[in-house]
């Protein structure tokens, strides 16, 4: 759609910019045929292509990542941004392990809130109110941080110790969020019941067994390959699926402040036997006892949030 | 960074004493405990190239080939005024109040009193003709003003500040108090400063509500019941925090997932304190009043801040602070200048706004500190010597630092208005010459701070000082 403006005061004449004569009626016009040069100029055959790697792909580019990325944008006789983030979004620089690229707030909650919403139905009943998550990290959408210059990076939300703040309470404070499974009209009907089954697959004997849940919720979310899934991680969400407690609660309920080191929970036998076991129990995501069934689910929300506090939850990893 | 935690019983103990002590005198509540009280530096960013000149001006001049009479008429538009009605040119010059500092005259806006007042008590070093970047980028100008490396590219963001490598080296903490960690505060890796490690920069952001949520399982235990057992958040806060307590040992320093244990770990060591500390100390009106109410800042953000900093000094012996990290955003007054930044001045400057009532009550309740304490004022570039057609002004190069505090000395540090660009304010694009170096003037805040850092945090090679100004006066 072209804008429809008014050009009554824009300059007619040519106008000189980057030394050169520009044409155009109006202002639109002229940035067109301003556009054809300034994109090649040398700053921004130097600069463009890297803020776009970096905006998009990569908070972990040097100087050999760089070079190459410029050779690439420069070497293209015709600029077409969709073909070279085609030809990035399928090279073996973006997809090697020293990329990594840091979430916006925005990308962050966006991944969240879209992983949550299992149907429309969600969607329409407003079961996951989104209007704060965005505000509480000083991140609306229209409002950039940096006003003309762009909103927040994703560098500059990895730094921020209020993101992280906002996200770890989000998850422990308010893990309502996460794990709500009904809701209620005013007469007290229930109008309507989260059902993590539609989504999770169940095994082959159509069971939900914790292990699998717990590995398939990882990739859910993280979408590592389960590269940062190790013992402490499966721990803590095999305790919170199976019993819906907590570890330090679930491995001993005198001393529940406990903190359980990777090696004790790798070479614990007791521990290890216990965790295990955790493993095969059955969550009753599809039990007719309605109560039960609302629990499942509740512990399915509890180990999202659980995630959604962790450091993997802040970074995108090349592989 | 030395581990301080507390322990619950302590912390009901300490918040006990210190409510028996009285909430109405913090100095007295915190004199004792406070050990010799160290310089700290207090940085506030200008985003957007902030024009120092619309609130140090000349005086008119009716002579034509005068400086006064040249720069009023080339900045006429940006006051709303027409260059050709040379009487209300003349009214707006006398609007200013009128200074002389070591024989130099010139206007100072009336909307920045508590300035005019420090100026005039000799805790204010203006230096002028103050050159950083000089690509008139606000990105790129942005991140060598807050890097302090006259190298930097343009997109080395994840270089170390030079506020960090200050607080690095004076073996203290630098605090930020904005929304988000400006780069400014990154400290360095060891001795890398293309990369850093921001294990001794703590955010401030909100001070009266910080830090992570923690159930008190214990205290449900000691008083039986059994809550802890079945509430959520209780499980989900023992989950995550035995999670990173252990995760912390398995992280390397140089993953990129470390700083969020860093995150957790300083939220968590912080928060906890700074809430004891602040929740039997109410926030004085003076500053609350700041960023809420009738008579909030034009950015009740900054008034926020400025709260931030209150509270993270009354924290001092808590938080060691050397470095505060402070902004305000929106200089960039291509249009309608004197709307858009007056009021912004105003904020900072103004009688009974930002720093005048937060200097007040540092002053009163922690003198110490208020001996020790500089504020250094930047922006990443000055504004062309003339007004632009929408009255505003353009990126210009060359500006001005303001260093305030009492351990300052006062004064003039550069040719206020220089006499060649007389003939220079008609021509376009034209701006201040920048002869002063910036890393030049940071390096002398921060030998205000610490002894002979200033050559360690910067590389002053190649850089320069105008004829005639001696810097390390200051």
């Amino acid at each position: 759609m072209v804008p429809n403006y008014d050009i009554s005061l824009h300059y007619p004449s040519t106008l000189e910019i980057l030394k050169q004569n520009i044409k155009g009626d109006d202002a639109q016009k002229k940035l067109y045929n301003l556009s054809k040069i300034a994109i090649n100029h040398q700053e921004s055959l130097k600069n463009l292509p890297i803020i776009i790697a970096r905006h998009f792909g990569d908070d972990n580019l040097n100087a050999q990542k760089i070079a190459k990325i410029t050779y690439n944008w420069k070497k293209m006789e015709t600029k077409n941004l969709l073909q070279f983030l085609r030809n990035y979004a399928t090279s073996k620089m973006f997809h090697s392990e020293d990329r990594y690229k840091y979430l916006t707030s925005i990308d962050r909650n966006m991944l969240l809130l879209n992983k949550l919403t299992l149907n429309n139905d969600e969607s329409y009943k407003h079961i996951y109110g989104h209007e704060w998550l965005l505000g509480d990290e000083e991140a609306n959408p229209f409002r950039p941080i940096h006003d003309v210059f762009g909103h927040q990076t994703g560098l500059e939300a990895s730094d921020s110790p209020l993101i992280f703040e906002v996200a770890y309470n989000r998850a422990t404070k308010s893990s309502w969020w996460f794990s709500s499974n009904k809701k209620e009209n005013e007469n007290g009907d229930v109008i309507w019941e989260k059902d993590w089954s539609s989504k999770i697959p169940a095994n082959g004997t159509s069971e939900y067994v914790v292990k699998d849940v717990a590995l398939w919720l990882w990739e859910y979310i993280i979408g590592d390959g389960w590269k940062n899934y190790g013992a402490l991680e499966r721990a803590h969400l095999h305790a919170l699926l199976s019993a819906g407690q907590d570890l330090g609660l679930f491995l001993d309920e005198e001393n529940p402040t406990k903190i359980y080191s990777l090696k004790e929970l790798q070479d614990d036998k007791l521990i290890v036997d216990k965790i295990n076991d955790a493993g095969v129990a059955k969550i009753e995501l599809l039990s007719i006892d309605d109560s039960k069934k609302r629990d499942a689910n509740r512990r399915i929300g509890k180990a999202i949030a659980f995630i959604s506090a962790t450091p993997y939850i802040f970074l995108q990893e090349g592989k | 960074m030395k581990n301080l935690n507390i322990n619950r019983r302590d912390f009901i103990k300490y918040s006990l004493a210190t409510l028996a002590m009285g909430t109405l005198n913090p100095s007295l509540l915190y004199g004792a405990k406070r050990a010799v009280t160290k310089p700290i530096l207090v940085n506030i960013v200008l985003d957007g190239g902030a024009d120092f000149r619309h609130i140090f001006s000349p005086l008119w001049s009716e002579e034509p080939s005068s400086y006064g009479n040249a720069f009023w008429r080339a900045r006429a538009s940006a006051h709303n005024l027409e260059k050709s009605n040379t009487m209300s040119l003349a009214e707006k010059s006398l609007e200013y109040s009128k200074m002389e500092i070591e024989g130099t005259t010139f206007g100072i806006h009336p909307k920045v009193g508590w300035l005019k007042s420090e100026m005039m008590q000799g805790r204010v070093a203006l230096v002028n003709n103050v050159i950083g970047s000089s690509n008139r980028d606000h990105s790129h100008s942005l991140i060598r003003l807050e890097s302090g490396n006259a190298d930097i590219g343009a997109h080395d963001f994840d270089h170390s500040g030079w506020g960090g490598r200050l607080a690095r080296i004076a073996g203290g903490n630098v605090i930020s108090l904005s929304r988000h960690v400006r780069l400014f505060c990154n400290a360095p890796k060891g001795e890398d400063w293309n990369s850093y490690h921001n294990d001794i920069v703590i955010s401030a952001s909100n001070s009266r509500s910080m830090g992570l949520y923690e159930y008190d399982t214990l205290a449900d235990i000691e008083s039986g019941k059994k809550n802890y057992k079945w509430n959520e958040s209780a499980q989900l806060s023992r989950a995550l925090s035995s999670y990173y307590a252990a995760k912390k040992e398995e992280i390397p320093l140089n993953s990129p997932y470390y700083k969020f244990i860093q995150h957790e770990n300083l939220l968590r060591e912080f928060g906890k304190k700074i809430n004891g500390r602040l929740a039997n100390i109410e926030e004085p009106e003076t500053l609350k009043s700041l960023y809420s109410g009738d008579s909030a800042l034009n950015s009740s953000y900054f008034g926020k801040q400025v709260r931030n900093l209150y509270d993270s000094l009354l924290c001092q012996d808590l938080l060691n602070a050397r470095v505060l990290s402070m902004e305000y955003g929106g200089w960039d007054s291509h249009k309608r200048q004197k709307e858009s930044i007056e009021p912004k001045f105003e904020d900072i400057f103004g009688i009974q706004k930002g720093l005048d009532e937060v200097t007040k009550l540092i002053a009163q309740n922690l003198p110490e500190i208020y001996e020790n304490l500089i504020f250094v004022v930047t922006s990443e570039f000055g504004r062309q010597l003339a007004a632009n057609g929408d009255n505003g002004t353009d990126h210009g190069r060359g500006s001005s630092v303001l260093l305030i505090g009492k351990p300052i000395k006062g004064g003039i540090y550069g040719d206020m208005f220089p006499n060649n660009e007389i003939d220079r304010f008609d021509i376009p694009n034209e701006d201040i010459h920048g002869l002063t170096t910036m890393e030049q003037v940071l390096a002398q805040a921060c030998n205000k701070i610490e002894s002979g850092s200033g050559a360690k945090i910067f590389n002053l090679e190649g850089s320069k000082v105008e004829d005639g100004v001696e810097l390390q006066k200051i």
